[in-house]
Parts: C-alpha cells; sequence; structure tokens
C-alpha cells in the first residue's frame, strides 16, 4: 500500500494547515471573560428552557432512506467490475437483488413516504 | 499478493499502524469521556477515519473508501440525529434513575461473546459452498478452488475478484443482504412515517397548465 502515501502526505498537510489556523486565531484572539458574554440572552430574563425547536421526524427517515440505498449502491459497485466474469447465474443474482430492493422501493413510496419534501 | 510487494514495504507501515490504531482508541476512550453527546459524535467521526485508514494498510482499498462512505456518511448523521432529537438533560436524569448496570451488563456480555468469537473459530468450512460460476460448475471442487482464484487474482483488480465472488459463490449471502436492507426500508417507513392529513393532493401539472387570463372574470361592471 505504499502507492497510497501521497494521500496520507496531503492529509498530514491539510491537518497541519487547519491546526496552525486554529492555534494562531486561539494565540491573537483576546479571552477576557465576563458572565454576560456567556449566558443566552432573552430579552434580560433568565434562560427559559432549552433553545431546541421541535424537530420534524422526516429528516430521520430520509437520512435512514439514504443510508439503505448508499448500501445498495456499495454493493452493486463490485458487479460493475467484475459482473460480466460471473456470467448468467451472476445476471441473475444482480436481477435477484434488485428485484427485492425495488419493493422495498414501491413500498415506500406507496406508502407516501418520498412525498413531503 | 505477490513477493515482490511484501518485499517492498518499508518500516513506515509498522509505525502508521502504530499511529491509527493508537489514535482509533484513544479516540474511542474520548467518545466515552465527553460531556457533550455532539464532541462524542466528532470522536466517533475520528474513530471511523482511524479505522479507514487501518483498512488502507491492510490493501482494502474499496473498503476503506466505503467506510468513510457508509459509516462517516450516514452513520455519523445518523447518530448525530439521534443526539439531535433526543432532550438530553431530561435522558440524562432518567438515565441515572434507571440505573446504567443492566445495560452495561448486557453489552458487556455482548463483548465476552465477540472476543470468544474472534479466538475460537467455529467453523472452518461454511455449509454454504455454492459454486455456481458456469465455467468451474463442472469442475471438482477442490480444483475450483485452487485454480480459478488464483487466475483470477492475477488478471484481475480486487475489486473485480470481490463482484465474482460476491455474485458467485456467495451469492445467498448478497440475497440476506437485500433482505435485510428490505427489512430496514420497511421498518423505518414504519416507523417514522407521520399520518397524513387527509388533504386533496393536487396534481402539480394539471396545476401549471391552468390558463392564467381565464382564471379570474370580471362579474359585475
Amino acid at each position: 500500500m505504499i502507492e497510497y502515501i501521497g494521500v496520507f502526505v496531503y492529509f498530514l498537510v491539510a491537518t497541519l494547515l487547519g491546526l496552525i489556523m486554529f492555534g494562531l486565531a486561539w494565540k491573537v484572539a483576546p479571552r477576557r471573560f465576563d458572565l454576560e458574554k456567556v449566558t443566552a440572552y432573552e430579552c434580560g430574563y433568565d434562560a427559559f428552557g432549552e433553545a431546541r425547536s421541535p424537530f420534524d421526524v422526516g429528516f430521520y427517515l430520509v437520512a435512514i432512506l439514504f443510508l439503505v440505498f448508499d448500501i445498495e449502491v456499495a454493493y452493486l459497485i463490485p458487479w460493475a467490475l467484475g459482473g460480466v466474469l460471473s456470467g448468467w447465474s451472476g445476471l441473475a443474482a444482480l436481477l435477484l437483488f434488485l428485484a427485492v430492493l425495488v419493493i422495498g422501493f414501491i413500498y415506500e413510496w406507496g406508502k407516501g413516504a418520498l412525498d413531503w419534501n | 499478493m505477490t513477493n515482490e510487494r511484501r518485499r517492498i514495504q518499508p518500516r513506515s507501515m509498522n509505525s502508521l499502524f502504530f499511529l491509527f490504531s493508537t489514535g482509533a482508541w484513544v479516540s474511542a476512550a474520548l467518545v466515552l469521556r465527553s460531556k457533550n453527546p455532539v464532541h462524542s459524535v466528532f470522536y466517533l467521526v475520528l474513530t471511523f477515519l482511524h479505522a479507514s485508514g487501518l483498512l488502507l494498510l491492510q490493501g482494502l482499498e474499496f473498503f476503506a473508501l466505503l467506510q468513510l462512505l457508509v459509516y462517516i456518511g450516514a452513520l455519523a448523521i445518523m447518530f448525530l440525529f439521534v443526539v439531535m432529537l433526543l432532550d438530553i438533560p431530561a435522558t440524562e436524569i432518567v438515565a441515572h434513575q434507571r440505573g446504567t448496570y443492566p445495560v452495561a451488563g448486557l453489552l458487556f456480555l455482548t463483548l465476552l461473546i465477540a472476543i470468544f468469537g474472534v479466538l475460537w473459530q467455529p467453523m472452518e468450512k461454511s455449509p454454504f459452498v455454492t459454486p455456481l460460476l458456469p465455467e468451474v460448475a463442472s469442475l471438482p471442487k477442490e480444483t475450483f478452488l485452487e485454480t480459478s482464484w488464483q487466475a483470477a487474482s492475477t488478471a484481475h483488480s480486487p475489486l473485480a475478484q470481490l463482484g465474482v465472488a460476491l455474485y458467485g459463490v456467495h451469492v445467498d449471502l448478497l440475497l440476506l443482504a437485500s433482505l435485510l436492507l428490505l427489512v430496514a426500508m420497511m421498518g423505518a417507513v414504519a416507523l417514522t412515517l407521520k399520518r397524513r392529513v387527509h388533504a386533496p393532493l393536487h396534481d402539480v401539472f394539471v396545476q401549471h397548465s391552468v390558463d392564467f387570463q381565464k382564471v379570474v372574470s370580471k362579474v359585475q361592471a
């Protein structure tokens, strides 16, 4: 794996650059702590509760569906290079794999999981 | 791997392995240590990056990139979603009330089973050997295992060999994986889909093709 040494050097240089930027900014910026600066501002009152707003769970569904289809693509990538070598039985395997996932996709589409965006 | 590739591995491989493995367990320890759960997810991403580096050192480039794509790109994002959805101070209080020993005990048991499984391999031969490659299906099993893979390893890239293996010999695992993904999709939809309000569904195409000049008409002067 010595041919990927360039990638490693690239990562090192990028990390070093990031650390230099952060480090210099941290050194140079003034740091005078004051209680009023650190606490939350709610028109002069103390904070009533957490500052979070309600979260729509549809975003989470989108993330899960992305994960599932991402893994499906990850299974399809080896086919792209070695699938032809595995002959007609390999093609049948691919079609079965895709058929099962297409059934799931039709279920989602029918249920309206892809709709609200 | 041929002998040439094994010969030119320099000593930096060892130090890289030490670097990545040390970084991996240090990041994992920081995941447990940090009080802020978002910081924990960040350190988890760092752990995944180190694991990806370890996979690259093993010669598994496809899996190193797949780790970055799937683990960091999807799994860590889902962890982040869960952290955002939870109300952390209340969750912490409830966790203290209910106690952590049952869950910790269960996970420790799982860890013991995993370590046991690593040290003692229960099955050397899988019962699922299914040689589906058409050009070798007529050959006896020993020649299949000896010759075809050697020819494939010198002629094609490792990813092509993975394709031949996944869609040939181990196709049962592939179909099991597709069923697992199907279950995951249906489970996600069943758990998180909101009840749709019975609102009238508009056909967007019909809406767009309405002639706007005929929409408003004068009734009385």
